[in-house]
């Protein structure tokens, strides 16, 4: 009772601003802003041959506006190839060449009115991370890691909830958010609609210089579900911290810039699934040239983990060419050794392209 | 749980002794600073050596609009890559667009090089709203500067007369200056430019750009369009390459060596965008002194 109490108090001490435009009005902004986002890619693996070839990777359509003077919304449908299901195969059905799934990825609505907090409502991407909230066309690499596809799997940890968002008071930029999700995801619960999977997270940024940012949060996931009839008492704990670097020089800043990166994300789960282990990865990014830049990303999986898990070292280099910020054209190189399969040696070429309005990505 | 939702509470508490203005860039800085004089303290997101289109949305320009008491942006979509990223951040309903304490100083000028229809991004990084740059025309700051005043006076009416008597003495301080800069008209001047950045300024002074070094807005310099630009500079006898600082000279200086003689001006076009650039009167003469000369 006391918390419901508390955010009563909270909303009435804040002053909501919702006052008409008061200026000049341009015609079709009523309309949604319109982004879409398509990855085209070619290729190549040494064992997994299953995606290899010329591909649609993914589509990616956002809208976004403002819904009144008081909300903000934002919808974004992705389009993905189908995952192949073995039993289709063993039932002998005649395959047509590759589906595809269309899917909200995100369609939440935020508040936009209230002075020092931001509530968000609806399907969002969990901030768990610095880049479990990024979305596939503006992933750092071609593809997500393997410790981000162990921790929250492929489509990443997106699920339907709530959440708060404000600064602490502070002399530099220090943001926390506390999310309350639906546990939908199964690389961190068992299903459930009689428990709430919470979220928090600390984001801080310091200007180191003019040229220089350091980046630095810790995050931590807490789902408890306990048990009732036959189910099992079911538990998951994630723990996570990031480090990233960025330098821009003021002068001929798009000429070169750099970007080092490091993540460790440590996951243990109890109940129907027991596991426990930690992943780290770290990258570079160069940008020798305005339309150039090189990318280095090693990636282990591993640490402190329970003795029937996972282990794989990932190594990953890339070569981007950005003829604007519209369209970039990617080679990639990946090579995966893990305890469980086949070393993996894999080359990717993707071509990514925006149209539309595409709204600015975060730093 | 409770500790913590107090700490949220007092987040909305702010108190300043100043007013807090922050603008996009050292121009509309430098103009808001002769405004508002001592009792606002303004600070500028964009340095005066970067270029205003490809800022990115740091954190730390979010933190400062969160406790902005009046935003100044230019428009026109010149921020429109990082800006509505900033303002959402921040988390301060006050400055968002449309609110009174978010001046779009694009709103109070007549804009050059509109074309609202007919365009895609086939032709380079194009404002269809029209050319952004007005600050660099000093006829164009009075009025800008005009509606920072009104502004200001909405907001902190106590002060009305210091701003409005600023405002004067900016004006009036524009005017004189435009007497001595008056016979730069007469002398004609063709010049050829990176990017369409001066096209306020080239007005004013009735300087003609005989075209630019890009083929398309944010487009480099290709082979084709220099050898094309090189056949017109000597056939509109062109003598002086203009490149705005923030932009790459090896082109210019490639033409240079196929025209002999042909003088490269590499020239702020922000406030603090050089040593020698302190205020928008510096910026305004160090410009007529390298283009109008």
């Amino acid at each position: 009772m006391k918390p419901i109490i508390f955010v009563i108090l909270l909303l009435s001490h804040f002053s909501v601003q919702a006052q008409t435009s008061m200026f000049k009005n341009k015609g079709n902004q009523f309309n949604p802003a319109i982004g879409l986002n398509a990855m085209m890619l070619m290729q190549d693996s040494q064992v997994d041959s299953e995606g290899d070839g010329f591909s649609l990777q993914g589509v990616e359509l956002q809208f976004n506006s403002d819904v009144d003077a008081y909300f903000r919304a934002q919808i974004v449908v992705g389009i993905h190839p189908e995952e192949h299901e073995d039993e289709h195969e063993e039932e002998g059905e005649e395959e047509h060449g590759p589906g595809y799934e269309v899917h909200p990825e995100e369609a939440y609505v935020e508040t936009t009115s209230i002075d020092g907090v931001t509530f968000k409502a609806g399907k969002f991407l969990s901030q768990f991370g610095k880049y479990n909230a990024v979305h596939l066309h503006a992933q750092p690499f071609i593809y997500k890691g393997v410790v981000q596809e162990y921790m929250f799997g492929h489509e990443g940890f997106g699920s339907v909830g709530v959440s708060a968002s404000f600064f602490i008071p502070s002399n530099w930029f220090s943001e926390i958010t506390i999310e309350a999700l639906q546990p939908q995801n199964e690389e961190l619960f068992e299903e459930s609609h009689h428990a709430t999977a919470y979220v928090a997270k600390l984001k801080n940024l310091w200007d180191l210089s003019h040229s220089l940012t350091l980046e630095w949060g810790i995050s931590g996931l807490d789902y408890k579900r306990k048990a009732y009839n036959d189910n099992k008492e079911e538990s998951t704990s994630l723990v996570g911290s990031d480090l990233t670097f960025k330098w821009r020089p003021t002068k001929d800043g798009k000429s070169s810039s750099a970007i080092w990166s490091t993540e460790y994300i440590k996951k243990k789960r109890d109940g129907t699934v027991e596991s426990d282990n930690g992943g780290i990865t770290s990258f570079i990014r160069y940008q020798f040239k305005p339309r150039w830049f090189g990318q280095i990303q090693h990636e282990y999986l591993g640490i402190n983990k329970s003795k029937d898990e996972e282990s794989s070292h990932a190594s990953t280099v890339l070569m981007g060419f950005v003829p604007s910020e519209f369209s970039a054209i990617r080679l990639q190189y990946d090579i995966v050794k893990s305890n469980e399969d086949e070393d993996e040696k894999r080359v990717s070429l993707q071509f990514n392209v925006s149209i539309g309005a595409h709204p600015a990505h975060t730093y | 749980m409770i500790k913590l939702l107090i700490l949220v509470s007092l987040i909305s508490f702010k108190a300043h002794a100043k007013l807090q203005v922050i603008t996009t860039t050292t121009n509309l800085a430098s103009l808001a600073k002769y405004i508002a004089g001592d009792h606002v303290e303004v600070k500028s997101l964009c340095l005066g050596v970067q270029d205003p289109h490809f800022l990115e949305a740091k954190p730390s320009y979010i933190f400062k609009l969160s406790k902005a008491d009046l935003l100044i942006s230019v428009g026109a979509g010149l921020e429109v890559g990082w800006l509505p990223l900033i303002i959402q951040g921040s988390r301060n309903p006050k400055i968002r667009e449309g609110q009174m304490r978010h001046l779009v100083a694009s709103d109070f000028v007549e804009l050059l090089e509109a074309r609202p229809v007919d365009i895609s991004r086939s032709q380079g990084d194009v404002h269809p709203e029209g050319n952004p740059h007005f600050m660099l025309a000093p006829s164009q700051s009075i009025k800008v500067g005009k509606a920072i005043m009104d502004r200001l006076v909405l907001i902190d009416v106590k002060n009305q007369s210091t701003y409005e008597n600023n405002f004067l003495t900016f004006k009036n301080q524009i005017l004189e200056k435009a007497k001595l800069w008056k016979h730069i008209k007469d002398k004609k001047i063709k010049v050829v430019s990176y990017h369409k950045t001066l096209s306020y300024f080239y007005e004013e002074f009735g300087i003609q750009n005989v075209d630019v070094l890009e083929p398309k807005p944010g487009i480099p310099p290709s082979a084709s369009h220099i050898i094309g630009l090189i056949h017109r500079m000597k056939k509109e006898n062109v003598k002086k390459i203009i490149v705005e600082n923030y932009f790459d000279e090896t082109v210019a200086k490639r033409i240079q060596r196929e025209i002999p003689g042909i003088i490269i001006e590499i020239v702020p076009v922000a406030v603090e965008g050089s040593k020698s650039v302190d205020d928008l009167f510096d910026l305004y003469n160090y410009l007529i002194k390298k283009i109008g000369a």
